[in-house]
């Protein structure tokens, strides 16, 4: 008698997606995580007069334009790993018993 | 700033899905060879190869064996699937319920309680102004 067996091959190109796509938001999260980090660092530098307010609200806005394509970036990344979620949930579902 | 996703904790996840499905490939072709066996116990049986009390004995070992395969397989696909619930939970941000009290029944009870009984004493905080104001009167008058 022969039974459908789990597709090995898939799941590990599936997986593989995955991770790949885990380690772009790693790095994506880290480089937002500098840009937090200079907006700190700059409402700190204002905060001790060692920079001016204009100086101040120019580096804010920059950095503050940096943010958005980061985390849109990211939100995106999620978003596919949501559909190799889904598609991992179906070829389990589909050798259930 | 936004939350923050645990890649390392995805990756783990991934691989314990792996090393799962690998294991439910194994039982596979084990529930495979085990009804085989059960179509061969059955073929033997019925060309008078083996006695019926054999062909009893191996078709209650077999099926007991195939229905511990198939639930094993069956545990493994599960586990399979709360991991994937891991990985999403990881991706979505969930709100935390913000506590609120909620005033039992009792609470509420005695609640109306003392406001009947603040109305029979007449210690009624809210309303009856017309009094206020006349003792107001009287305290200016005492003053002048």
């Amino acid at each position: 008698m022969v039974i459908q067996k789990i597709n090995i091959s898939e799941i590990e190109n599936i997986l593989k997606s995955i991770d790949e796509k885990s380690i772009q938001i790693k790095v994506l999260q880290e480089s937002l995580d500098r840009v937090n980090d200079n907006i700190k660092l700059n409402e700190k530098d204002f905060k001790i007069g060692k920079i001016s307010m204009e100086v101040y609200k120019d580096i804010k806005a920059n950095l503050e334009k940096e943010t958005n394509p980061l985390e849109i970036e990211i939100n995106k990344i999620k978003d596919e790993i949501k559909i190799f979620l889904a598609n991992l949930s179906e070829v389990m579902n589909k050798n259930k018993i | 700033m936004g939350f923050m996703v645990n890649t390392e904790q995805i990756q783990g996840y991934t691989k314990k899905i792996y090393q799962n499905a690998l294991d439910v490939k194994i039982f596979q072709e084990e529930l495979e060879d085990m009804l085989s066996s059960i179509d061969k116990n059955n073929i033997e049986f019925n060309n008078g190869k083996i006695s019926k009390e054999i062909f009893e004995i191996n078709n209650k070992r077999f099926r007991e064996e195939s229905l511990g395969l198939i639930n094993k397989i069956n545990e493994l696909l599960g586990g399979n699937l709360s991991y994937i619930k891991l990985i999403l939970d990881n991706l979505t941000y969930k709100k935390k319920k913000a506590k609120v009290k909620r005033h039992s029944q009792k609470n509420k009870i005695r609640a109306i309680v003392r406001q009947l009984s603040n109305k029979k004493k007449g210690k009624v905080k809210h309303g009856n102004t017309k009094n206020k104001h006349k003792r107001n009167r009287k305290h200016i008058k005492k003053h002048r």
